[in-house]
């Protein structure tokens, strides 16, 4: 089902789970899920990682039937196409597009997600990208191609890349290139550097709330006399819902930023000596609410050209962050994700033709805020 | 889920259908709270016999159980010839199933499925008897396991508890009454919605939306608290008022338990010639993004079957109707910052700032039944009916409002200039389709609807954090004088003179 109002669910996609294709001999061979699901608690608030269910299963994506039940099950599911990662390989991107590319349209499509690194030669890497990303088909905002920029604070030059990047898609003849750059706020002035809108951060990159706190002095005091286990004061662990409500708070203040949906975050297979991120206290029921909240949100305060949802992820196994079946919960996400995406399409519609709080020319906002604050100020001081 | 099986001649055709989170295809039923499992029953057995024309006899799953259509064949084809009617069960009594056949629904009878009991085989065998002529109907026991001791809610959102109780004691009454009259094919049927008050407006405007050929219920029992709000709403059904006073708000009595104490209060007779349906809470409202006057139309026999069968998707029953004040005064608000419940209440900080902000931008406010609003500058007043309502509305421009009563009565009756509050319950469920003149800042937490009636379960606070901010209620009642009144808030109604002389004067002060 796709969403009304011409709005998008996207889903980051991994797209190594294939057993041959270059994607798979760039990367080193072996078994793709073996690498993914291959990591053992070293703390007893790890949660395990989380099996393939029957429905899926451990799919082959270099096997066209098995991309075709993926994309088939992500459209059932109300999803309107992945995010792939491109990943760098002597001088040239892979991004595994090419087994979906067949299973896509109008309805799905890809976009690409990028992540910037130091190179000899930025034009060459632009158009390496490029050539990439052209010829599958696209995932469009605003009639371009959507281009995810991953950690965009590592760019020296972040107007300049993007004219590069710009300039590049020209030559390689692609309509255009949206480009939203992963951060939690306009004030940063990637808008101003040419980027077309902004993504939340991930957990590890954006701690949007206070850790939960977890433990007290007295636990602490014994581990490290040794006497419990230490490794909760090396992560960062967020109750889940303290995490949604941040991410969903005052959001227009922020500006054009996408949200970015999930059910369940934990980093620790890649830091296994503590520095983790982890979510806690996940509730199915909430994150509905929050892929809900979310399309509302994006329905209200951004044009119908661009219109974008993102759920953190479809089959990023290692984070925990999957919304595919698993044997341990059967397709009970994968039914939230749907139910979610049905409520917030409903919801959306029902405020079509309802002016968009706060932007009414004739009032004053900033004075009606000023003049707020000055009376809390007073309140305070003059209970 | 609701399964179903349509058997013909030829063979049996499941079907699977949902509670619909938002979607309305043909495979989604609407989510009602205020909808017994017996409507259900109905409205599944409706769509499958629409779908399977060639259909002898439809078995329709129990509501309350989550049965898959596949599960169901499994079950009730496993014993040879279906008869019709009957009631399959468990491997006990507990009925799983209803094998209904064509003629049931096609008399005009289906109406009668709501008062099915669902939980006792024997009294829905009796009404099915009753409802196919008198004669015998089996029940038919399947290998399913005992369903044994069931949760006080489920997660399809039913709430089980003392409502087993109540819809068994609608079919046993209504047993009775089948045998005792005739003419029972002929009798009203009236839907036990009694209060509260919001529920009463719900009811009322949702009786007036249900088009003839669907309206199955002639009355509705009303606590006589709030007649004057099933009257002044324009409410479609015949009153039987009831009179003890309405549930507590808390959930010291439950909607079952109420339903079946006030059958003894009813007016003489009315047990007599009237089949009871039980109308209030069947399942957890905030399950459903539809909103409540859905949820009733639904219960009282409209099928709300796609998206432009929503209230939100219609014309607004009542377009804007400004205060005919005169103009060239100052800007009168009228508030009301309390609840059903004390989570709804807006915050004491928070409505202080409101109060004072308008006072210093030149509005008179005035705040309904909280007397600590006069210290920042509001007149207190008080509302004890609708009539009194009615006449405080009128003398004020905007009315801003937590989810209450007094919300729905202004923007869904009357259509007065509107801003509403939602925190802690979901808007969705119970604000106004959008017209000029009505603003929402909606809460965009995603831990609402928390349910929770005296205390924030995430802050542990007495507060919902999910309340819009003063400075978005003041900038929405700007915006609706704006939109309702002509010019700009600048000078709506000497707003800008006002706030220009108590500018004058702060600065000379």
């Amino acid at each position: 089902m796709i969403p009304p109002l011409n709005l998008r669910v996207l889903a980051f996609f991994d797209a190594r789970f294939q057993s041959s294709g270059p994607l798979r001999q760039a990367l080193g061979g072996g078994d793709p899920w073996a690498r993914a699901l291959d990591a053992y608690p070293a703390r007893r608030h790890h949660s395990p990682l989380l099996q393939p269910g029957k429905a899926l299963g451990r799919y082959d994506l270099a096997d066209a039937a098995g991309a075709g039940r993926v994309v088939a099950v992500a459209r059932a599911t109300g999803i309107g196409g992945f995010v792939l990662d491109c990943h760098r390989l002597e001088g040239g991107y892979l991004t595994g597009a090419e087994c979906l590319d067949a299973w896509c349209d109008d309805d799905f499509g890809l976009a690409f997600r990028w992540t910037p690194a130091p190179v000899d030669d930025p034009a060459s890497d632009a158009a390496a990208l490029m050539a990439a990303i052209a010829g599958f088909s696209p995932l469009l905002a605003d009639g371009r191609q959507v281009l995810v920029v991953n950690e965009p604070y590592t760019m020296p030059d972040p107007a300049g890349t993007v004219a590069l990047l710009r300039q590049a898609a020209a030559a390689a003849g692609l309509s255009g290139l949206y480009l939203i750059a992963t951060a939690a706020e306009v004030r940063g002035g990637l808008l101003d550097a040419g980027f077309d809108a902004l993504l939340d951060p991930s957990p590890a990159q954006w701690r949007s709330c206070k850790p939960a706190e977890l433990l007290n002095g007295y636990t602490f005091l014994q581990a490290e006399a040794g006497h419990a286990d230490g490794g909760m004061f090396d992560d960062t662990i967020m109750s889940y819902a303290q995490f949604v409500n941040s991410r969903m708070v005052d959001r227009p203040s922020r500006g054009k930023v996408f949200p970015r949906v999930m059910l369940d975050f934990a980093d620790w297979p890649d830091h296994p000596q503590g520095g983790a991120t982890l979510l806690a206290s996940t509730s199915s029921v909430l994150y509905r609410r929050f892929l809900a909240g979310a399309m509302v949100h994006v329905a209200q305060h951004f044009p119908e050209a661009e219109r974008l949802v993102f759920i953190d992820s479809w089959n990023h196994w290692r984070q925990r962050s999957q919304i595919e079946p698993t044997t341990q919960f059967g397709s009970t996400v994968l039914d939230e994700t749907a139910n979610g995406i049905r409520q917030g399409g409903y919801v959306a519609l029902t405020r079509v033709g309802q002016p968009t709080p706060g932007r009414s020319p004739g009032v004053d906002y900033d004075a009606i805020a000023a003049l707020c604050r000055e009376i809390e100020e007073e309140l305070s001081a003059f209970p | 889920m609701l399964s179903s099986l349509a058997i013909t001649a030829g063979g049996v055709e499941s079907f699977d259908f949902r509670f619909s989170v938002g979607a309305l295809t043909p495979n989604d039923i609407l989510d009602s709270a205020t909808t017994p499992p017996g409507r259900y029953v109905w409205e599944v057995a409706r769509r499958t016999l629409a779908a399977c024309p060639t259909a002898d006899a439809v078995v329709v799953a129990n509501p309350i159980l989550p049965i898959r259509a596949s599960r169901l064949a499994k079950l009730v084809l496993a014993g040879g010839p279906l008869p019709a009617p009957a009631v399959v069960t468990d491997e006990g009594t507990f009925p799983i199933a209803y094998i209904l056949p064509r003629r049931l629904l096609d008399e005009g009878l289906g109406r009668f499925l709501c008062l099915l009991s669902v939980s006792r085989s024997a009294a829905d065998a009796q009404l099915l008897s009753r409802l196919t002529g008198g004669g015998f109907v089996p029940r038919r026991p399947t290998t399913l396991r005992a369903i044994g001791s069931l949760p006080e809610s489920t997660p399809q959102g039913f709430i089980l508890a003392d409502n087993l109780e109540a819809w068994l004691v609608q079919c046993v009454n209504a047993v009775k009454l089948m045998r005792a009259r005739d003419d029972w094919r002929d009798l009203p049927f009236a839907a036990h919605h009694p209060g509260h008050a919001g529920d009463v407006l719900f009811f009322s405007l949702a009786s007036r939306l249900v088009p003839d050929e669907h309206l199955a219920f002639q009355s509705q029992v009303v606590c006589r608290a709030y007649l004057d709000i099933f009257q002044d709403c324009g409410n479609r059904l015949a009153p039987i008022v009831l009179d003890i006073p309405p549930a507590p708000r808390n959930t010291d009595v439950g909607d079952g338990r109420y339903f079946i104490d006030s059958l003894a209060h009813l007016p003489p007779g009315v047990d007599e010639e009237t089949f009871i349906v039980f109308s209030r809470y069947s399942k957890a409202y905030a399950k459903s993004p539809f909103n409540l006057i859905d949820h009733a139309r639904f219960s009282l026999g409209d099928p709300v079957a796609t998206f432009a069968d929503t209230l939100y998707a219609r014309a607004p029953t009542v377009q804007h109707h400004p205060a005919s004040l005169p103009p060239g005064g100052p800007m009168r608000v009228l508030m009301q910052l309390t609840g059903g419940w004390e989570l709804k209440t807006y915050p004491a900080k928070d409505r202080r700032v409101l109060i004072r902000a308008l006072v210093g931008l030149g509005c008179v406010v005035s705040v309904i039944d909280l007397p600590d609003a006069a210290a920042d500058g509001a007149t207190v007043v008080t509302a004890g009916s609708t009539g009194a309502l009615k006449a405080l509305l009128d003398d004020h421009h905007v009315f801003l409002s937590v989810d209450s009563f007094p919300l729905h009565f202004a923007s869904q009756i009357l259509g007065h200039p509107t801003v509403a509050i939602f925190g802690c319950t979901a808007p969705g469920n119970s604000d106004a389709p959008r017209r000029p003149g009505y603003r929402l800042p909606a809460p965009a937490l995603p831990c609402g609807p928390c349910g929770c009636l005296d205390y924030c379960p995430l802050l542990m606070t007495r507060d919902c954090a999910n309340q819009p901010r003063p400075a978005q209620l003041v900038a929405a009642i700007l915006e609706v004088a704006a939109e309702v009144y002509g010019a700009g808030p600048a000078s709506v109604l000497g707003l800008g003179d006002a706030a220009q002389d108590n500018a004058a004067q702060d600065n000379a002060a």
